[in-house]
């Protein structure tokens, strides 16, 4: 089997044109190809990035941005560990429908998701539409992990991006065994592993409730 | 559509920003909306010796130096199954489907069906796909006015046209009939997708009917693609209508159905994916644009051949084939290895031959059919319509004139608010880097919208520009609606690009603007002086 140590699902969600496909293909092959076909449905692509000593693969869904997809985007969400929210630091309305994604992403996502707010297509500089500080403000008022600008034209943080998505993660993961483990042994003492279960098994539905 | 410019939620932090937006009035959704169809119209009829084009938006093809028959750039030769004696071939095949083309005026050719699995001869497609879509009947049956009636609306009104110009941008910019930004092809793409959108009002525009429409205009005019992309949104053997309106019924419904396909033919596939978990993702760009992009453009149009003539079982055979064809590869396959071959993989190199495909196409076909296999069980009762349920076009029951006037109310609308904001007091506010971006966008989209209201619908030449005592608007007696709308006539085309406006607009917030009457005054008319004088002004200029 491949040697990896996790294996992550990131969702790039947003509006349509804003760059998701671009900043995918920029980070997955390392080329921007332009007039790259509008997304119709979902699409996959993967790449192995490495964190520390440890290997992890990021499986990357890449969604169409028009509003009648999300139907289909939608069952992407719950099982997603991260979730990037795009928006076209050069299009004012894409950052406006941003709320409108927020509420997809509380309404279809794990609680636990790790939200990451991208404001793409820096190199427009020229044309910019959406200060910095008004989408940094954004991303912290409203719950995100992570706030960055990229630009997949000249590669500007595309590789920072999805390193952070990764390293963030397995920095979860890693602290969530370490309580398993604990845990474990602890329980493995009482010679009782079915509590374990039981316990782990309230805390989701706890998550899921609240 | 919901779309919301600049909600003020978004801006709570931003004390500076929402002042700005509440102040000016500047934000009234359908002003802006106007302004955006506007300038977005403007650069497609302005062609592709546009200065808007950025330099990404025609991408450099220097490095790629192959074209194949079909117009498509490449790298390298494209891979191609034509053989030593394919020439000769083809030129005998294109006789034959000459002298049966003639026929078919008469009767419908026996050898057609025969025929049609082995190719049309690409010289004939664009006869060929029109006869069996019946697309011309659908024209004359709609009356040969439609078309044109509904792309000036579409050119005024529709709401698709932001949706669309952001996918003509993409669609097959590597063909040489749409490598240029705005050029010919993609103006006509522009011109099919927002009359459509107009027409199936429940369809509207979405994604991958650009692609389908950019085929058809690789083989025909921009009227004749309308017709036939309608045709295969409507007539019963296709209705893509169900797959592209809001919802996709179709799609779930065809989706359902190739997992019955799967589990039935190739039930060791089928359990392989359920093992691995790998989802049928990969249909909707499959079915929605029956192939395109996800397999060779020229085995694409081979399926597309026998599609035209056999409508959607086609969709599903062909998933099923290419299953049934790859099945002992894609075993092999975990999620990411089936992903990267069914997305890129096959799309590259199809790994047999057009006709090897096509064979084994028909042999899935005829399979299905001796099932019964080859079309789902209808939707059920009480299940979303995957046929238009409300009337086609109903634009056109509104009067050009009708239009014309909701649209000089949104602008008179603007100029109150313009005037309002004509105060000294609103002169000297700071103005974000935002609304400075903004504005003259918005001006000289303006401007352009009301250029076409006038050359396109009423069809005179300017010479009522000059003096508004004679224009349109008064002899249809809502001159009182257009106040500024002369004025912003005799603003000189398209002198500056938006972004040097945008220069100007922010150097005049430094001077003192009172005495300030150059150019840019003339597009920001509202900053200083009350609408009277502002027209006198601009009109001693000409």
């Amino acid at each position: 089997m491949e040697d990896y140590k996790y294996l992550f699902k990131v969702v790039l969600v947003g509006n349509a044109g804003v760059g998701k496909t671009c900043l995918v293909r920029k980070f997955t092959q390392g080329i921007f190809p332009p007039g790259q076909s509008a997304t119709i449905g979902v699409d996959f692509m993967i790449k192995t990035v490495k964190v520390g000593e440890d290997k992890i693969k990021l499986q990357i869904w890449d969604t169409a941005g028009q509003e009648r997809f999300r139907s289909i985007t939608q069952s992407y969400y719950r099982s997603a560990h991260a979730i990037v929210l795009v928006y076209d630091v050069a299009c004012q309305p894409s950052f406006d429908c941003l709320p409108e994604w927020l509420g997809e992403i509380e309404q279809y996502a794990n609680r636990k998701v790790l939200k990451i707010l991208v404001g793409n297509k820096v190199d427009k500089e020229d044309e910019r539409e959406v200060p910095e500080r008004i989408g940094k403000n954004f991303a912290d008022a409203n719950g995100f992990d992570y706030f960055l600008e990229t630009s997949a034209l000249d590669a500007t943080n595309v590789d920072t991006l999805f390193q952070e998505v990764a390293t963030r993660l397995t920095n979860d993961m890693k602290l969530t065994d370490e309580r398993f483990h604990n845990f474990k042994s602890n329980e493995n003492r009482d010679g009782n592993i079915s509590i374990l279960d039981r316990v782990l098994e309230r805390a989701k539905c706890a998550n899921c409730r609240t | 559509m919901k779309k919301s410019p600049s909600t003020n939620n978004v801006f709570d932090n931003e004390k500076e920003e929402a002042e700005v937006s509440s102040s000016e009035d500047i934000d009234d959704p359908e002003y802006l909306e106007l302004c955006e169809r506007g300038e977005i119209v403007d650069k497609y009829d302005k062609g592709p010796d546009s200065k808007d084009v950025d330099p990404w938006e025609n991408p450099d093809f220097e490095l790629y130096k192959v074209t194949d028959r079909y117009g498509f750039i490449h790298k390298n030769s494209p891979p191609t199954d034509a053989g030593k004696d394919a020439k000769e071939r083809e030129r005998k095949r294109d006789q034959k489907w000459y002298r049966m083309v003639l026929e078919w005026n008469k009767r419908f050719p026996v050898k057609l069906k025969e025929r049609i699995w082995k190719g049309v001869p690409d010289k004939l497609r664009s006869d060929v796909w029109q006869r069996l879509l019946g697309s011309k009947e659908l024209k004359l049956a709609a009356g040969t006015n439609t078309y044109r009636e509904l792309l000036m609306r579409a050119k005024l009104i529709s709401k698709d046209i932001k949706q669309i110009d952001l996918d003509i941008n993409r669609t097959y910019r590597d063909n040489l009939a749409f490598r240029r930004r705005y050029d010919v092809k993609q103006r006509s793409l522009f011109n099919v997708l927002s009359a459509y959108a107009m027409y199936n009002t429940e369809v509207g525009y979405c994604q991958g009917m650009s692609q389908i429409a950019a085929l058809f205009l690789l083989y025909m005019d921009e009227e004749e693609a309308f017709w036939c992309l309608h045709s295969l949104m409507v007539e019963k053997k296709f209705t893509m209508h169900g797959f592209f309106v809001p919802g996709f019924p179709k799609l779930h419904r065809f989706q359902d159905h190739y997992e019955k396909i799967l589990q039935k033919y190739l039930p060791r596939l089928k359990k392989h994916f359920d093992k691995f978990g790998i989802p049928p993702i990969y249909l909707t760009k499959w079915w929605f644009g029956c192939f395109l992009d996800r397999v060779p453009f020229s085995l694409a149009l081979r399926i597309w051949d026998i599609f035209i003539f056999q409508g959607d079982s086609i969709l599903l055979a062909m998933s099923y084939n290419i299953m049934k064809m790859h099945q002992k590869t894609i075993r092999k396959f975990q999620m990411e290895n089936f992903m990267e071959f069914i997305q890129n993989g096959i799309a590259q190199d199809f790994g047999y031959p057009s006709d090897k495909v096509m064979e084994s196409l028909e042999d899935c076909l005829r399979r299905l059919q001796s099932d019964k296999m080859d079309q789902p069980p209808p939707p059920p009762a009480g299940a979303p319509s995957e046929v238009p349920t409300k009337p086609l076009g109903p634009v056109l029951s509104r009067s050009m004139i009708n239009i014309e006037m909701d649209i000089a109310e949104i602008q008179s609308r603007c100029s109150r608010a313009n005037s309002l904001a004509g105060t000294p007091s609103m002169t000297r506010h700071q103005h974000s880097k935002k609304s400075a971006a903004r504005t003259p966008k918005m001006a000289h989209s303006l401007q352009s919208t009301i250029e076409h209201r006038l050359e396109n619908i009423h069809g005179r030449n300017n010479e009522w520009h000059v003096n508004s005592k004679k224009s349109p608007s008064t002899e249809l007696g809502y001159d009182k609606v257009l106040p500024n709308i002369n004025n912003m006539h005799i603003v000189p085309s398209h002198s500056k690009k938006p972004h040097e406006f945008g220069e100007n607009f922010n150097r005049q917030k430094d001077t003192t603007i009172t005495d300030n009457h150059d150019e840019s005054q003339a597009m920001f008319p509202r900053m200083q002086r009350p609408a009277e004088e502002r027209r006198s002004n601009t009109l001693t200029k000409i």
